[in-house]
């Protein structure tokens, strides 16, 4: 099994999945109109990289500028992946906005009340 | 025009027999040359398969915008508005024709030399005018600005049609130039002057306080560069950015609602857009066909949307978006216009009416 990486293009946002230090990361805009496309590969690959995974720790980091609503169901659905495939404490996540991002901040917020795995938004200058 | 879901349907009356009608009305500046560019050819090239002629109607495009760029003035007012707009920019593509038309200001002091040169040009064959070009491009007469009526002389050269000018006077020392560049597929074709239609637009956007109007194709391609135009616009200030961002969520939920959810006429997802100001905010209007056996349901949903809080919204949101990932049809979850419901300051508000054998479905909301 190879690191995901997938370049970030006018619509979509970048996505690096190292399988060795067990970081990701997807930053930029997401407006697929075509989220399936676009995220259902890399939910094969948290898959398949979470029945062989050897690593105790897994950090998602999400900095997104925003995303449409076809992509926020996906990013529910990767989050929720990892936390009903990941052992236990395993899994953390951390979502970066920049403070007067008021937008990004809530939809973090949304996302953490509704994945029960330790969640961190994390607000920072812009 | 009030701002009135009516209004967009009003707009799209006006352009609904043209594939592409796109106005803007400023500010004008280069970063928007290429997304202007980018609209023209995702809508004209891909869906009439004619690369060659695109090309040319791409070069008259940028010619013209960055003629107002270079050549437009700017009406000096107190205090100083950070968004000038004295003018507009509007293409239209009617079968085998384009239209440009744009509107700029000018010092009444221009008025004769700008006039004079547009009747040389006019006056002269196409060997001549090539002529003329090459005589510019080596003589003296080069101003700081690259050369006053170069620029015209190569649109002339390439639309291979007459420019059609007028010159509207202001108060003070100001007119404006109104200006149309014809370009049609077929040879020897001639277009009728739009330059009164035209006028009568920039009047209409003026008392709306519209920024930017267009009605096309809203295929995913052509949704990008009317995203990264509004973006560029309002987000130029720090004030402003994060507004703009709300702006640009609420688009493109609009924008990809049609592109979604239209009923597709000629092969296209037709539809309306307009924005514009509104107080210190922002309003988005959109317009489309929809199927008449979906209308009772859509009717239903906004109705239901308009009478929730913004609290409720947020948590109808968070179910919905739950159970959206075990849906089997992941296109139709509902969460664009639970999110473009949220993101409005007003309740939207939305009119659905019987159109040309189909039902015609306008959304507008306030950001």
């Amino acid at each position: 099994m190879q690191s995901l990486e997938i370049k970030a293009s006018t619509e979509t946002p970048e996505v690096k999945f190292n399988k060795d230090t067990g970081v990701l990361h997807i930053s930029g805009r997401s407006l697929p109109e075509d989220a399936f496309s676009f995220y259902q590969p890399i939910i094969d690959w948290v898959v398949a990289f979470l029945k062989i995974n050897p690593l105790q720790k897994v950090e998602l980091n999400f900095d997104l500028d925003y995303f449409n609503s076809s992509s926020g169901r996906y990013l529910l659905e990767l989050l929720s992946i990892f936390e009903s495939k990941s052992k236990p404490g395993m899994a953390q996540i951390k979502w970066y906005a920049e403070e007067d991002d008021e937008l990004m901040v809530e939809k973090g917020n949304e996302l953490k009340s509704l994945i029960k795995l330790p969640f961190e938004v994390i607000t920072t200058e812009g | 025009m009030e701002l009135t879901p009516a209004s967009a349907f009003r707009v799209y009356l006006e352009v609904k027999d043209v594939q592409l009608s796109f106005s803007y009305r400023g500010p004008f500046h280069d970063g928007l040359t290429d997304r202007i560019v980018d609209i023209s050819e995702n809508t004209i090239a891909d869906h009439m398969g004619q690369r060659k002629m695109n090309r040319k109607v791409s070069f008259l495009l940028v010619e013209c915008f960055q003629n107002i760029i270079k050549h437009g003035e700017q009406i000096q007012r107190e205090p100083k508005d950070e968004l000038l707009d004295d003018g507009m920019f509007t293409f239209r593509s009617e079968g085998d024709s384009y239209f440009i038309n744009s509107i700029n200001v000018v010092r009444k002091d221009q008025i004769d030399d700008l006039k004079a040169t547009v009747d040389l040009i006019n006056s002269k064959t196409k060997a001549e005018l090539k002529e003329m070009y090459r005589a510019q491009l080596v003589s003296n007469e080069l101003s700081e600005k690259g050369g006053a009526g170069l620029g015209l002389i190569e649109i002339a050269r390439k639309s291979g049609n007459r420019l059609e000018v007028e010159f509207e006077a202001l108060e003070g020392d100001y007119a404006l130039f109104h200006q149309q560049v014809f370009f049609s597929s077929v040879e020897g074709k001639t277009g009728e002057n739009q330059i009164p239609r035209t006028k009568a637009l920039y009047r209409q956007l003026e008392e709306s306080d519209l920024m930017m109007t267009y009605k096309g194709d809203f295929s995913q391609k052509s949704i990008l560069p009317l995203l990264n135009i509004v973006e560029s616009n309002i987000g130029q200030s720090k004030h402003e950015a994060y507004l703009a961002k709300k702006v640009g969520h609420v688009l493109i939920e609009m924008l990809q609602n049609i592109s979604k959810h239209a009923k597709c006429t000629n092969g296209a997802k037709d539809g309306i857009f307009t924005i514009g100001r509104y107080k210190d905010r922002f309003f988005v209007q959109t317009g489309n066909r929809v199927e008449e056996k979906d209308a009772a349901n859509l009717e239903s949903k906004l109705h239901e949307l308009q009478k929730m809080k913004y609290e409720e919204l947020a948590i109808l949101h968070r179910e919905k978006i739950k159970e959206s990932i075990y849906l089997e049809d992941k296109t139709k979850t509902g969460l664009g216009l639970i999110q473009i419901a949220k993101a409005s300051t007003e309740a939207p508000r939305f009119q659905i009416a019987p159109f040309d054998g189909d039902m015609f479905y306008t959304l507008s909301v306030v950001v």
